[in-house]
């Protein structure tokens, strides 16, 4: 490859032409457009709330807080995994009679019929 | 051999690809089970269908469902935004992804180009519900980034109402509905013109054509066939709409204006158990995509183009 491209090409191509800047001026318009969303949101996400009420954030976070983050993680809805499993393994003894013989493991009651309909 | 072959008629044929019919048979399957089985449901669209007694217990009554849809003032509604949003959307959404493919082509740097369209592609692979919270995120009044960088550079006076108001909601929808597709609407035709004879190009380069000129004369009618195919299947969709996108973008204030046919087959047939009149609607909305996708199809081919079948 190297032997047939001339010298004077490769120079050439290593130059840019009016016609690709504008080109890659366009492109990272379109670019910004696509993604600069995505930053309003996260820099949102990480301000407080009466910097965005006053319309203040744009493109970075505004009085930097992750009080939305912290109310998202003790949201325990957040996690519907972590919900499924608590009722997976409680199920079973969801229709025993007595808390105590939910605690002592010896509940008769394991059938799927036996439960209540919202577990099923 | 060949005259041996076709003598024995087309059974010799499946013998001997025996196992490319059997990977056929893998989406036929598909088909019947997923597509064609469920019609059998469609008959409840004429029947005042009783989910308790089933489609063999409900009474046949004919048109009934029909009548009493077409009667509904909200089902005007939805039909004219259905179409009017559809309309839109081609207009403006179906011709974005091929400029940007052909400026995506006309780039020489390959750094930048894959760096692009990566960013490009980032907004498909979000759901709805998601971009409907940045929807209301970003166009919201006073707190919205546009409006608050708007008001704040001195171009507006007061908030533009881009949810509120029935005008501004729609072009609010499509300019949504762009942003999330224009990328990768691209990539079907960033194939197509990869696809081109270069030597198309080469030889037009030499008989003096500037950029555009080619753009003009190589690559788009290289890419026509699948412009038209992918036309003709937009406009057989102008009917159908996608149920998430008008339903979180909209909002109880512009409801004249974001109640579409999904929507309202939802809120008045769905939400209300009435799956007949549900159906109905289902069906006439199939009906009238398929006439005009034929139409298209039709219309496409009379002007010398390749049809879809």
């Amino acid at each position: 490859m190297k032997q047939v491209q001339s010298i004077p090409e490769k120079k050439k191509k290593k130059k840019l032409s009016t016609g690709q800047i504008v080109l890659a001026a366009v492109m990272l318009l379109f670019v910004l457009v696509c993604t600069l969303p995505f930053v309003n949101v996260i820099a949102v996400s990480f301000s407080s709330k009466s910097a965005i009420l006053r319309g203040a954030v744009s493109f970075w976070p505004v009085e930097f807080s992750t009080k939305a983050y912290e109310a998202i993680f003790k949201d325990s809805s957040m996690f519907p995994f972590r919900r499924t499993l608590a009722i997976r393994t409680r199920s079973r003894w969801n229709g025993c009679p007595s808390p105590a013989g939910r605690r002592a493991r010896s509940c008769p009651v394991s059938s799927r019929a036996a439960l209540p309909p919202t577990c099923a | 051999m060949q005259r041996r072959i076709r003598r024995k008629g087309s059974w010799q044929w499946v013998k001997r690809d025996w196992r490319l019919y059997a990977m056929l048979a893998i989406p036929l399957v598909w088909f019947l089970i997923f597509c064609y089985k469920p019609m059998y449901g469609l008959v409840i669209a004429f029947q005042k269908y009783n989910m308790f007694k089933g489609i063999s217990g409900s009474k046949f009554i004919g048109w009934e469902n029909f009548r009493f849809v077409f009667k509904m003032r909200d089902f005007g509604i939805s039909l004219k935004n259905t179409l009017l949003l559809n309309l839109l959307d081609l207009l403006f959404g179906f011709p974005m992804p091929i400029l940007l493919a052909i400026l995506l082509n006309e780039m020489k740097l390959p750094r930048l180009k894959k760096f692009s369209q990566t960013m490009l592609y980032l907004p498909h692979f979000l759901s709805w519900v998601i971009i409907g919270g940045m929807v209301l995120e970003i166009f919201a009044p006073t707190s919205g980034v546009i409006n608050a960088s708007l008001l704040k550079m001195g171009l507006i006076k007061k908030n533009i109402p881009f949810l509120t108001d029935g005008h501004m909601w729609r072009f609010t929808y499509v300019l949504v509905g762009v942003w999330q597709s224009i990328g990768w609407g691209t990539i079907i035709y960033l194939a197509a013109i990869t696809g081109l004879d270069i030597n198309l190009f080469e030889a037009a380069q030499i008989d003096g054509a500037n950029k555009l000129q080619q753009i003009w004369h190589v690559t788009l009618p290289g890419i026509r066939s699948t412009i038209v195919v992918l036309l003709i299947m937009n406009v057989g969709r102008m009917m159908g709409i996608s149920f998430e996108r008008p339903y979180i973008i909209g909002n109880t204030v512009v409801k004249d204006y974001c109640d579409v046919i999904s929507t309202f087959v939802y809120r008045a047939g769905i939400t209300n158990s009435q799956f007949a009149r549900a159906t109905a609607i289902g069906l006439f909305q199939s009906v009238v995509g398929l006439v005009l996708i034929t139409i298209a199809n039709s219309v496409s081919r009379l002007f010398d183009e390749q049809g879809i079948w």
